[in-house]
């Protein structure tokens, strides 16, 4: 099963080639394709430069791993029994 | 995509997504008290949501989009329970990354944190009485990732239908669908190998009595 895993992420990023468009913002040059005269009604307070928003992305998959690490931590060696500190 | 979804729509998902996310809160915090290895199960498998969401994966024709990551809690804790996680993991983003939005916040967890883990545990009480944990978690996860940007697609098409009549949203569904189709596919492949590869780890720590696991197990 790793075998799959790790030759189904190779495949990717091997076929992904340069640019690549998020969909989310496929979706919205599709929106936009169909409703010329749409206009969002409603834009984000603040948003991240391109490099922040990776950083932050990569920031909330390190605090995932960090909490994935501790509780699995804790289930492998029984304190998960042991009651809150 | 904040602002783009029309005011009316955002209100609509959001009036509809709410009494599942207060049964789901009600239903995570009484997991949470059970015990502490329960409460150390929920913890893993949202942190395992927060990861594989925040994760930009290249898929196939030069476009990228997101795991979800609900997989897994689906198969442990149902629906319910999902249905909360995904609106902190999709608050997140939304606050702290301007991915998603508030005003899409409503029409995110309604696809993501309902309708896709809701269909996903559907399949997996399908498929659980004859395949393994570690295949049906598989299944479960793949048809929770491919449902949630299904439902994504019905949802833009009704706001942006081709016509008036439901001929229209049909071919605009159509269309966003083929937008994330093609990248969705191999992700959801992906998103179900590593939630049955987890799970298949949580069974050789032996913690996974006393979780929803037991259908015909």
């Amino acid at each position: 099963m790793l075998g799959v895993t790790v030759a189904l992420v190779v495949f990717l990023l091997a076929t992904a080639g340069g640019n690549l468009a998020g969909t989310d913002g496929q979706a919205v040059a599709e929106i936009e394709d169909r409703t010329p005269a749409y206009d969002r009604w409603a834009a984000p307070v603040w948003a991240p430069a391109p490099t922040g928003e990776a950083l932050l992305f990569a920031l909330q998959g390190g605090v995932g791993a960090v909490l994935l690490g501790h509780y699995l931590d804790r289930l492998r060696t029984g304190d998960g029994d042991a009651p809150d500190a | 995509m904040e602002g783009f979804l029309p005011p009316v729509w955002a209100v609509v998902w959001t009036v509809l997504a709410v009494p599942f996310v207060a049964y789901g809160a009600r239903r995570t915090l009484s997991a949470v008290r059970t015990d502490a290895r329960t409460k150390a199960l929920v913890a893993v498998a949202a942190a395992f949501v927060f990861v594989l969401s925040a994760l930009k994966l290249p898929s196939v024709a030069g476009s990228s989009s997101h795991p979800t990551g609900t997989g897994l809690m689906v198969v442990l804790f149902g629906p319910a329970v999902t249905a909360f996680v995904s609106v902190i993991v999709l608050l997140y983003q939304a606050v702290l990354l301007a991915h998603g939005g508030l005003t899409t916040l409503g029409a995110n967890v309604f696809s993501m944190g309902i309708v896709g883990p809701f269909v996903g545990w559907v399949a997996y009480r399908a498929v659980r009485p004859r395949l393994s944990l570690e295949r049906a978690t598989f299944v479960a996860a793949a048809v929770t990732d491919w449902t949630t940007y299904l439902v994504t697609s019905v949802q833009l098409g009704v706001a942006f239908p081709a016509g008036g009549d439901p001929a229209g949203v049909l071919a605009a569904t159509l269309d966003f669908a083929a937008v994330f189709t093609v990248t969705q596919l191999p992700i959801g492949v992906l998103e179900g190998l590593l939630a049955a590869a987890m799970v298949g780890y949580l069974c050789r720590l032996d913690t996974l009595d006393g979780t929803r696991l037991g259908v015909a197990s």
